[in-house]
């Protein structure tokens, strides 16, 4: 177990944190040097125009106009998905549109869970744990649930409400993409593998959290070794945390190169991230190259020949009076 | 593209991510091991020291059911063969302090265990004794 704990423990998550951080900023900064060469909102909302023409409280974050209603919009967006709020699935028999919200519903549940999760285990990388580490966790644990089955929670009466419903949004969001034709026919394998990485990082998770617990205080020392970049020579803990560690560091590897960064391409998006106000304000295209252009007396000398040939035909030639 | 996007996202990464790192730091406990425990009076725990670190609270659970579901008041330790009277007076004969002992490694791994909900703690019985 030595060097393998000391691979698994040790090794593989400061790689993987390393590729981490540094495919993040990497990503970050070459999206943030883009050109953006047109002022392109998509927008469903009246837009600012004449003002007789009424637009109503949501048509100013649908179609933003200031930078202040932009950043709403855009947290709504982060925050509500409100862009998956309007999706529509198309009907054959009936050809029309018909509203679905499921997917809206569990990708939802799935973000808002992940996050309460990672501020779950903040236990595990903050020393002393803070209150509000704690108070999430207390009400996150506020079902406490007794079966009395002996496989099940051998050691906790607390059931992890966002744990459950994270492996829940998980198990739609794949049979989403297996059971449904279109979406089947749209998925690619890598919008399997960021599915499975983190259905096993939940699932190890779980298992440790209801039916083989691990010690935690081992676990916390760990985390607390790597973070001050002192760890332990070669941990040796249970193997099911030592598995969940590795799905961990591969998903944190993997992010840079994969479609999960769109946790920061949603900020990056020119389609929501920009006021639709292309009439009162001018969007330069920096790809737009410096145009010389050409003064009269220039003009008339290249085509001297012709201005010649109009003069003499009774045209008068002269330069225009701006 | 306008910095505005760059900032934020770059706030929430390094807010999110080296949150902890600096959170410890300010703390001044950055790295600390599993806290030193005040050593038990008595020879050994019921069971195996090592195992009762991990699955005390399995143990513990098990207690509640033997007593309150099926009125067993008697346990016999796996480790060493004796009997125990299935009671947290047990445990308090030799876990003198609650602050000292459970507290500790609770604190450290944020575990809010509800036994004391319901149960006295030794402290509270030294209190009033």
């Amino acid at each position: 177990m030595s060097v393998l704990g000391t691979l698994v423990g040790v090794v593989i998550p400061y790689v993987a944190a390393f590729i981490f951080v540094v495919g993040v900023l990497y990503r970050i900064f070459t999206w943030s040097k883009c050109v953006v060469p047109f002022k392109i909102p998509t927008t469903c909302g009246q837009q600012k125009s004449l003002p007789w023409l009424n637009r109503t409280f949501m048509d100013r974050f649908d179609s933003p106009y200031t930078n202040w209603e932009t950043a709403v919009r855009m947290l709504m967006e982060i925050f509500l998905f409100r862009s998956l709020w309007k999706n529509v699935r198309y009907e054959l028999p009936a050809q029309t549109a018909v509203s679905t919200k499921w997917l809206w519903l569990f990708a939802l549940t799935f973000h808002w869970s992940l996050l309460i999760v990672l501020i779950r285990h903040f236990r595990f990388f903050l020393q002393p744990v803070p209150d509000f580490v704690n108070l999430i966790q207390g009400l996150d644990g506020f079902i406490e649930v007794d079966i009395g089955w002996l496989w099940f929670q051998p050691h906790v009466v607390h059931i992890m409400v966002t744990g459950l419903t994270l492996f829940v949004a998980l198990l739609y969001l794949t049979y989403r993409r297996l059971a449904f034709p279109r979406e089947r026919t749209f998925s690619l394998p890598s919008d399997y593998i960021a599915l499975i990485l983190l259905l096993c990082v939940a699932v190890t998770g779980l298992l440790m959290r209801y039916v083989i617990p691990v010690d935690v205080a081992q676990v916390k020392e760990l985390a607390q070794g790597l973070l001050s970049f002192h760890p332990p020579a070669s941990p040796d803990l249970h193997w099911l945390f030592m598995l969940h560690l590795l799905f961990v560091s591969l998903l944190l590897a993997y992010f840079p190169f994969s479609k999960l960064m769109h946790s920061a391409g949603i900020f990056f998006s020119p389609t929501r991230n920009m006021p639709n106000n292309n009439r009162a304000v001018r969007h330069i295209n920096p790809w737009n190259y410096p145009v010389k252009g050409v003064d009269w007396d220039e003009f008339y000398e290249n085509f001297k020949g012709d201005m010649e040939e109009l003069e003499q035909m009774g045209y008068v030639v002269k330069p225009e009076e701006v | 593209m306008s910095k505005t996007p760059l900032i934020a996202v770059l706030l929430i990464f390094i807010g999110f991510f080296f949150f902890p790192y600096f959170y410890s730091v300010a703390s001044g406990q950055l790295g600390k091991p599993v806290p030193e425990l005040d050593k038990p009076k008595g020879d050994h725990c019921i069971e195996d020291a090592k195992w009762m670190e991990e699955n005390h609270m399995v143990l513990l659970k098990e207690w509640r059911d033997h007593v309150i579901r099926q009125g067993i008041r008697t346990y016999i330790s796996d480790t060493y063969g004796t009997k125990y009277n299935i009671s947290t007076y047990t445990c308090f004969e030799c876990h003198t302090s609650k602050a000292n002992f459970c507290d500790k490694c609770h604190d450290y791994t944020g575990i809010k265990p509800n036994c004391w909900d319901c149960h006295v703690y030794p402290e509270l019985l030294q209190k009033y004794e």
